[in-house]
C-alpha cells in the first residue's frame, strides 16, 4: 500500500499523481512543462516530504561524517549546508545528500527517498563504537522546496534574503522548529523549508504551511509542481539521479563531480578509489542534445565512431531549450561527437556542458535583470 | 459518450491501443489517439508521422508520439495507404492534447479491407468499458 506525504491531502485533489519509491505523489498539477517554465521564469512549490530526514548528533558527530562523508564536515563553519556522497569502499555512491551543520555535535541529514533504509542500515553499521546517535525524522517532519527567481520574495518572511547559497537558517514556525537552506534540484536560486513535529495525526500545521507558500507562488505567477517537472528541471541543469548518474557501480569521479569530494581530507570511505580515478577514469558523463525530435530516453546506446561509447543515464524533452536533452556515461574519446540510438534510429547529438540552458539567462548565476 | 473524465465519440471505432478511427467514407478513414491516450501521454511534445504513399498493416507501429517523460507508439487502425498526414502537429503538437478527436487528428488512409477489419474495431461502448476499468484503477 503506497505511503503519501503528511501533507498530500492539501494538494492530492489537484494533482495527477505516480507512484514513486512507495509513495503517491504529484505528477504534475497544471502540466510538467507549465510548471518547469514557472519554475524557470518566476517560482514553483513541491512537496518533496518523501525524501528522508535524519537527525545525527553526538560529540563523535562530525568525525563520524568526515569519515563517512566526501565533504570535510569537521572543517565546515555551522550554517552550511553541504552537497556530497556516502560511498561504498569501491568509491561507488551509496547516497547523495545534503548535509546541514548546526554544530560541530549535530546535523540533518537529507537524503533520497528509495535509498533512505539502505543509508540507515550503512550508517548504523558505522556508527557502532562513535560516539553518534541518529534518528529518522522523515514521517515527523515535512520538506518543501520553492524553487526559482523568484522564491527569495516568496519566502522573505522567513529571512530568505539574508541566506547565502548553500546556507541555511533556523526559525520557529509557530510553535514548531523549523530550517530553511538555499538549496534545491533545479539550478535555479531556491530554498528548501523543514519543518518538524508533523506528522500524519497532526498534520495541520504543514497543510497550512503549504496552503499559505502556495497562494504566494500563485500571486507571483508560479504554481505548484510535482515530480514530472522535479526531475525535468534537474536534467535541464546536469543534477545527477541516484541509480541513473551515480550508484553503487559509478562514482563522483566518474560522472564529473568531483568539486564535491574532498580529496585532501582524511580518509572517507571510498578515498582510495576516487584518489585512484583522479589520475584517471575510462567511463565519464557528457550532456548530449539531439536536434529535430529526437528524445533519448534512459537506457538509449549511445555510439561514437569507434562503436558502442555508453548509454543515456537519463533522458528528457526539455521545455527550456525546447529539444531532446540527455546525459550520458561514455568511454573514449569521440573525435566526430555522439549519436544516440532511438527506436532503432541513430540520431546526431551534439556534446554539451552542463547546465543544457544558458547560464546568463536561467538558472541562479544568471545575469540580474 | 464519456467514461470517468474522458470523451469517447460515438461516431468513431476504437483500438484497445487506444486509437480511434472515423470512417468517412469507404474509401477514407481518419486516424487519431483517444482523449484517454493524449491525457496519460500528457504534453505531447512531437509527433511522428507516416510517410503519405505509403502502405501500413493493421496492428503496425507507424507513428509516435513524444511527451516530456515518454514515447509511445500508434498502431494502425486499419491496413491502407496512407493519403495525407496532419502537417499542423509539427508546429502544434499540443493540439494532441487539446483536440485529440478534431485537430489533433494524425493521419488519413485509404483502407484496403475495411469490411474484413473494422469488424475487429471496437465500439463506442465497448471502448468505454476498457477506459472505465483502465481510470478506475
Amino acid at each position: 500500500m503506497p505511503r503519501v506525504t503528511q501533507i498530500f491531502d492539501a494538494y492530492g485533489g489537484t494533482c495527477k499523481a505516480t507512484e514513486f519509491a512507495g509513495y503517491t505523489m504529484p505528477l504534475y498539477f497544471s502540466g510538467i512543462i507549465d510548471e518547469c517554465l514557472a519554475v524557470r521564469n518566476s517560482v514553483g512549490l513541491f512537496d518533496v516530504s518523501h525524501m528522508g530526514r535524519v537527525e545525527v548528533e553526538g560529540r563523535g558527530a562530525s568525525k563520524f561524517l568526515d569519515r563517512l562523508m566526501t565533504v570535510d564536515a569537521s572543517g565546515a563553519e555551522a550554517g552550511r549546508a553541504m552537497y556530497g556522497f556516502m560511498c561504498n569502499e569501491k568509491g561507488g555512491v551509496i547516497d547523495d545528500l545534503i548535509a546541514y551543520k548546526h554544530s560541530d555535535e549535530h546535523y540533518t541529514l537529507v537524503v533520497n527517498c528509495s535509498n533512505r533504509q539502505r543509508d540507515l542500515e550503512w550508517m548504523g553499521g558505522r556508527a557502532r563504537g562513535e560516539e553518534v546517535t541518529m534518528a529518522d525524522v522523515t514521517d515527523s517532519s515535512i520538506l518543501l522546496a520553492a524553487q526559482g527567481p523568484k522564491a527569495v520574495d516568496l519566502l522573505e518572511e522567513f529571512g530568505a534574503s539574508s541566506v547565502k547559497r548553500f546556507r541555511f537558517t533556523t526559525f520557529r514556525y509557530g510553535d514548531r522548529e523549523a530550517m530553511m537552506g538555499r538549496t534545491g534540484y533545479t539550478g535555479e536560486d531556491g530554498f528548501e523549508l523543514l519543518v518538524h513535529g508533523v506528522t500524519h495525526a497532526s498534520p495541520e500545521a504543514g497543510m497550512s504551511l503549504w496552503k499559505k507558500v502556495l497562494e504566494g507562488c500563485v500571486a507571483a505567477g508560479g504554481s505548484a509542481a510535482g515530480l514530472g517537472a522535479r526531475d525535468t528541471l534537474r536534467i535541464e541543469a546536469g543534477l545527477p539521479l541516484h541509480g541513473h548518474e551515480i550508484g553503487e557501480d559509478i562514482t563522483p569521479i566518474e560522472a564529473g563531480l568531483s568539486r564535491f569530494v574532498d580529496l585532501k581530507k582524511e580518509g572517507y570511505v571510498g578515498k582510495d578509489a576516487h584518489v585512484r580515478q583522479a589520475a584517471g577514469h575510462a567511463r565519464r558523463l557528457v550532456g548530449l542534445v539531439l536536434s529535430g525530435s529526437a528524445i533519448p530516453r534512459s537506457g538509449n546506446a549511445v555510439f561514437s565512431d569507434g562503436g558502442k561509447a555508453g548509454y543515456i543515464t537519463s533522458g528528457t524533452y526539455s521545455p527550456t531549450v525546447r529539444r531532446g536533452i540527455g546525459m550520458a556515461l561514455v568511454s573514449g574519446e569521440a573525435a566526430s561527437g555522439y549519436e544516440v540510438e532511438i527506436r532503432g534510429t541513430r540520431c546526431k547529438a551534439e556534446i554539451t556542458a552542463f547546465p543544457f540552458y544558458d547560464a546568463e539567462v536561467y538558472g541562479f548565476r544568471r545575469k540580474k535583470n | 459518450m464519456k467514461a470517468s473524465k474522458y470523451e469517447i465519440p460515438e461516431d468513431l471505432l476504437y483500438t484497445q491501443e487506444h486509437e480511434w478511427a472515423r470512417i468517412v467514407s469507404p474509401t477514407e478513414v481518419v486516424v487519431g489517439i483517444t482523449d484517454y491516450a493524449a491525457d496519460m501521454l500528457h504534453d505531447v511534445v512531437f509527433v511522428i508521422l507516416p510517410a503519405v504513399g505509403g502502405s501500413q498493416k493493421r496492428g503496425s507501429s507507424v507513428a509516435s508520439v513524444e511527451s516530456v517523460k515518454s514515447t509511445s507508439d500508434v498502431m494502425a487502425p486499419l491496413s491502407g495507404e496512407v493519403l495525407a498526414v496532419n502537417d499542423a502537429l509539427a508546429q502544434h503538437p499540443e493540439k494532441v492534447n487539446q483536440s485529440p478527436y478534431g485537430e489533433g487528428w494524425f493521419f488519413k488512409v485509404r483502407p484496403s479491407a475495411l469490411e474484413s477489419e473494422s469488424g475487429a474495431l471496437l465500439t463506442p461502448a465497448a471502448y468505454a468499458d476498457l477506459v472505465a476499468r483502465l481510470a478506475d484503477v
